[in-house]
This record gives structure tokens, C-alpha cells and sequence, in this order.
């Protein structure tokens, strides 16, 4: 059959053979172009299901002693200390109100929890306050450490305003035994 | 992959189109070629002295194998081929007398091959040599019975001591060859295989008209060869098609899994999120107002009383960003100093520093040392 059309190709005119040969390496170009593509994504595909692959192997091997570290690490809790949301809400507005401020308002973020434990994330701004009742209420927070952090304080005391404060605070909650 | 896939593509080239003309118009004579170099020129040179014309009114061709001392040469009077014979000749790749294309046969010495056509036979002798020594032509009548055709022979074969004597019937076919480096013409059982080069040679056509012909057949062999690339590509990528294929089934196979591993490494992932959150809490602590009267001193004694706070936040454990204002630019390098001497403070930078209605404003970037602060004692 090649002979054939060797003998074909060859009988043609010489403007037919550039012609011909043109064309075919044109499609040549348009099915690497498109090949080359698949490839590469497929490659790259490959790659990263590879990577991901190798990452979850690493978490699965290491599942035993991540979750020991929680569980120690969750020891030096006493469970019936721990708060919920509600409840970590419900004592730093008692602490606010204890230390004298008023207007206070708290928004919790969503909690993350794993197994039987669940970490609470409060954002608590004062609005205005005084440095007396910040000490106050920044010394009754600390008391209820670990039960609750800090994991962020601004103070605010624009030149020509009032003092006021906002901060991110969390709790560990332990659920049951 | 398999060795027959690709295979096909190396077929060689199709029976070539010919020109064989009669024996009877050439005269044919085997010359000594002493040396192997430019065996074209001393081909010319011994015509010239043979032959009765000049080589401008000849065509004229010859056959030699390197290595042999001898070259068979033949030529014709241009004028006893009419224009329409010569234009028949428009796009063949060889034309040659009928026996050239026998020369490439390999014969046991002292053989001689009888070759009938209409007008007549042709005997080729070769002794010893690849070259044939000695070519002869026996005319005869279209009329001529067996018994003129027996007595030509023997005519022809008197001067030609044989010890094998083939006799064929017919012209040379030209058939496919194995590569385009032989031509390969077949007569009955003898086959004749001719190197390219000596097919080059024996082209009888006008020289200089030869040359531009091979540069063309040469453009067009070329242009064959990027087919056949084109066609070799398209088998690889086909090939390559059918692996991705079977790619994109294990890359699916790997999918699944990763996608079935996905909760259960998203609960440890969590896990140890928490694990950190904790040990934090319990280890770590944020202290931000011991930051501040870390800077400030504990009766105010560290900050210059121009410098005005208006703003204090944290920046992780260790970090302490301060806005401040002060009327006193000169003073932001008094206190910047006075905090880098602190013991507890590993670095102190002054950024954002402007002008505006003769107050200064500028941001501290304090970072403490590890361990470096310790809770304040609870007001009493």
C-alpha cells in the first residue's frame, strides 16, 4: 500500500508534492500541538494527584501519634472547667460587666471540632472603656487561663477619641468521655 | 513496540518508469579504466576518440563497478531518436539501451546472456570481471524463422568462450526494490540489481538536462521522506493516545482512592490543628498589656511624654505593632534606642514615619524574646 502511494506521490506535479508535503506537516503540527497538550496535563494531573497522594500517606502514618499528642495535650484540661460557646460568651460578658464596661458585644466564629474536643473563637470588641477597667477585665481573662486565650488584643486610643479595645479570645471544649 | 507497526514505512520505492530502447541503435565497447578516479571523465575522453561524432550529438552512458579496471560504455547519434521518442521520455527516472539493465546481474565468470527482442539479439559476455567484456548485437528481420534466429546466435556466441550460456526472452521488467539505493530490472529468472550510482551513470539523457532531473528527483525523494515522517508521527501519537488512555484509567483508580482517603485525612488534619491549638493555650501565652508596659515602663518612665499612643495590637506571640504620635520627631530615635537597650526586647523598627502640621507619625514594630515576659502580678 506505501508503495502505491509512493508511486503516487511521486507521479504528482512537483507543486502538488509541496502542496502535499505542507499539508501533512501541518497536520503533523496540529496533532503534536494538541497531543503535547494532553501530555502535559495529563502529567501535571498526575503530578499533583501524586503529590496529594504522598501528603495523605504522610497524615495516615502519623494518625496514631497526632491523635495522642490531642489526647495529652487535652489531659492538662479538667473537662468540667471547659466551655462551650455559649458559655465562653456568656463568662467574658460577665467578665466585662464585672470589670465595669458596658456596651460590649461578642460575635463567636465557627467551631472546629475533632472526636471530643472542639476549639470556640470569639471576637469581643469594647467599644469604650477606661485603662482601670481594661486592667480589670484584661486580669479576670487571664485568670481563667488555659480555659480561655488570647489569641489577639488591639487597643485603641485614637488622639482625639476614646479608649477602646477588641480581641479574639478562644476556648477548649472536652465532650464527654 | 511491536517491530511490524512502523515496519510498513520503510518499503521501498515503486518499479521505477523506464525508457529501454533498442539494443541495435547503440554501438558498445568496454574500455580500460586505469584509475578509479572520475571514471565520467575518462568515460568522455575515450568516446571522443571512438566515436565519429562529437559528444554534443551523442547520448551516451556507461557502466562501471568500483574496483574493476574496466568500464562498459555505449552511445548513440541524437539524430537517429525522432522528437516524439525523446519527448516520451518526459518524466521516466532512466533511459538506457535494453541490455543496460541487464549489467547489474552477477553471473559465474565466463557466462554469456542471450537477449531476444524483435529487431534482434544481444549478447553480453562476461569473462572474469563485474564489467562485462563484451557487448554484441545480431540484428534481425521481423520475418527471421528459427533457423535465422538459431544462426544469429551462433554468430554472436562464436567470439564469446562461455562456459554458461543463459538465453532470455523479452525486455527487463523493473521491479519494487528493497531501498532507493538499487534499481532491481528482472528477465526470466536473472535479476539484475543496479546501484544507484551506476544507474546515475548509465542514463543515457543529455547531461546537463540530467543534472537539474536529479536535483529534482532528489527535492521530491525528500519530500517523500517528510510523508513518511508525517506518517510515523502519526502512528507514535496514536500510539501515545492509547497510553494516555490507559493513564487516565490508573489516574482514575488514584482519584478514587484519594478522594475515599479525603474525610478520614481531614479528621487527623483537624486533629492536629486542635493538638496545636491546645498545647498552645496551655503553653503559650498572649500577654499584651505586660507588652505594653514592657514598653512604657511601669511608672511610664521608657516613653518620652511627647509620644502619644493611638493605637497597640498584636502580632503573634511575640510581635507588638504601636501607632503613635508625637510633636517631638526627634524623640521617635530617643525611644526607638532606649527600647532596643531593653533586656526583653529582641528588635525594634520605625516604620511609616510622616509629618503632617508639625506631628509625627510613625508605627513600632517591637518583637519580644522568647520567654522574656512574664505575667504582671494582679492589682492588689
Amino acid at each position: 500500500m506505501i508503495r502505491s502511494f509512493r508511486a503516487f506521490f511521486l507521479g504528482r506535479l512537483p507543486r502538488e508534492k509541496i502542496l502535499l508535503a505542507a499539508f501533512g506537516a501541518i497536520l503533523v503540527f496540529l496533532a503534536f500541538s494538541r497531543f503535547s497538550d494532553q501530555v502535559g496535563r495529563f502529567w501535571r494531573a498526575t503530578r499533583q494527584t501524586g503529590n496529594e497522594l504522598a501528603l495523605q500517606a504522610q497524615w495516615l502514618a502519623n494518625r496514631k501519634e497526632i491523635l495522642e499528642s490531642a489526647q495529652k495535650s487535652a489531659s492538662s484540661f479538667d473537662a468540667a472547667s471547659t466551655l462551650n460557646s455559649a458559655g465562653l460568651l456568656a463568662a467574658v460578658q460577665q467578665m466585662a460587666i464585672d470589670a465595669g464596661m458596658s456596651n460590649t458585644h461578642g460575635d463567636l466564629d465557627p467551631d472546629v471540632s475533632s472526636g471530643r474536643f472542639a476549639v470556640h473563637t470569639l471576637q469581643f470588641n469594647i467599644p469604650k472603656t477606661d485603662w482601670t477597667s481594661l486592667t480589670a477585665f484584661y486580669v479576670a481573662l487571664r485568670k481563667r487561663h488555659p480555659y480561655i486565650g488570647i489569641e489577639q488584643f488591639d487597643i485603641r486610643n485614637p488622639p482625639n477619641g476614646t479608649l477602646g479595645a477588641s480581641m479574639k479570645l478562644s476556648s477548649v471544649e472536652i465532650v464527654g468521655d | 513496540m511491536p517491530a511490524f507497526s512502523l515496519g510498513f514505512l520503510r518499503s521501498g520505492p515503486p518499479p521505477p518508469k523506464v525508457a529501454l530502447l533498442p539494443d541495435g541503435l547503440f554501438f558498445v565497447r568496454a574500455i580500460e579504466v586505469p584509475t578509479a578516479a572520475d571514471v565520467a571523465a575518462q568515460v568522455e575522453l575515450a568516446l571522443e576518440s571512438m566515436a565519429p561524432f562529437p559528444l554534443s550529438q551523442l547520448y551516451y552512458g556507461h557502466y562501471w563497478v568500483p574496483g574493476s579496471g574496466r568500464a562498459l560504455v555505449f552511445a548513440a547519434y541524437r539524430r537517429r531518436f525522432t522528437p516524439e521518442q525523446i519527448e516520451a521520455w518526459e518524466g521516466t527516472e532512466v533511459v538506457m539501451p535494453a541490455f543496460a539493465a541487464l549489467l547489474g546481474g552477477q553471473p559465474e565468470p565466463a557466462t554469456t546472456v542471450v537477449l531476444a527482442a524483435s529487431e534482434g539479439l544481444t549478447a553480453i559476455h562476461w569473462d572474469t570481471d563485474a564489467v562485462p567484456s563484451k557487448v554484441a548485437f545480431q540484428p534481425l528481420a521481423p520475418e527471421a524463422s528459427e533457423e535465422d534466429r538459431a544462426r544469429a546466435r551462433d554468430e554472436l556466441l562464436r567470439p564469446m568462450p562461455s562456459k554458461t550460456i543463459a538465453d532470455l526472452a523479452g525486455p527487463p521488467i523493473p521491479e519494487p526494490a528493497l531501498n532507493d539505493r538499487e534499481t532491481v530490472f528482472r528477465c526470466g529468472d536473472f535479476v539484475s540489481r543496479l546501484s544507484r550510482e551506476a544507474v546515475l551513470a548509465l542514463d543515457m539523457r543529455d547531461k546537463e538536462e540530467l543534472v537539474g532531473l536529479r536535483r529534482g528527483q532528489a527535492r521530491a525523494l525528500l519530500m517523500w521522506r517528510l510523508i513518511v515522517g508525517c506518517f510515523a508521527a502519526f502512528g507514535l501519537m496514536a500510539a501515545g493516545e492509547i497510553v494516555l488512555l490507559g493513564g487516565g484509567l490508573w489516574q482514575t483508580a488514584r482519584l478514587t482512592k484519594l478522594h475515599a482517603q479525603a474525610p478520614v485525612v481531614e479528621e487527623i488534619i483537624t486533629a492536629h490543628d486542635l493538638a496545636n491549638h491546645i498545647g498552645e493555650l496551655s503553653t503559650k501565652r498572649l500577654l499584651p498589656l505586660e507588652m505594653v508596659t514592657a514598653i512604657v515602663g511601669s511608672h511610664n518612665e521608657l516613653k518620652p511624654a511627647s509620644v502619644v499612643f493611638t493605637r497597640v495590637y498584636t502580632n503573634g506571640q511575640l510581635g507588638l505593632t504601636v501607632e503613635a504620635v508625637t510633636p517631638n520627631a526627634a524623640d521617635i530615635n530617643v525611644y526607638q534606642n532606649s527600647l532596643k537597650a531593653l533586656p526583653a526586647v529582641a528588635s525594634v523598627e520605625v516604620k511609616g514615619e510622616r509629618t503632617q502640621n508639625n506631628t509625627a507619625n510613625f508605627t513600632l514594630l517591637v518583637t519580644f524574646k522568647p520567654g522574656a515576659l512574664q505575667p504582671m502580678a494582679p492589682p492588689s
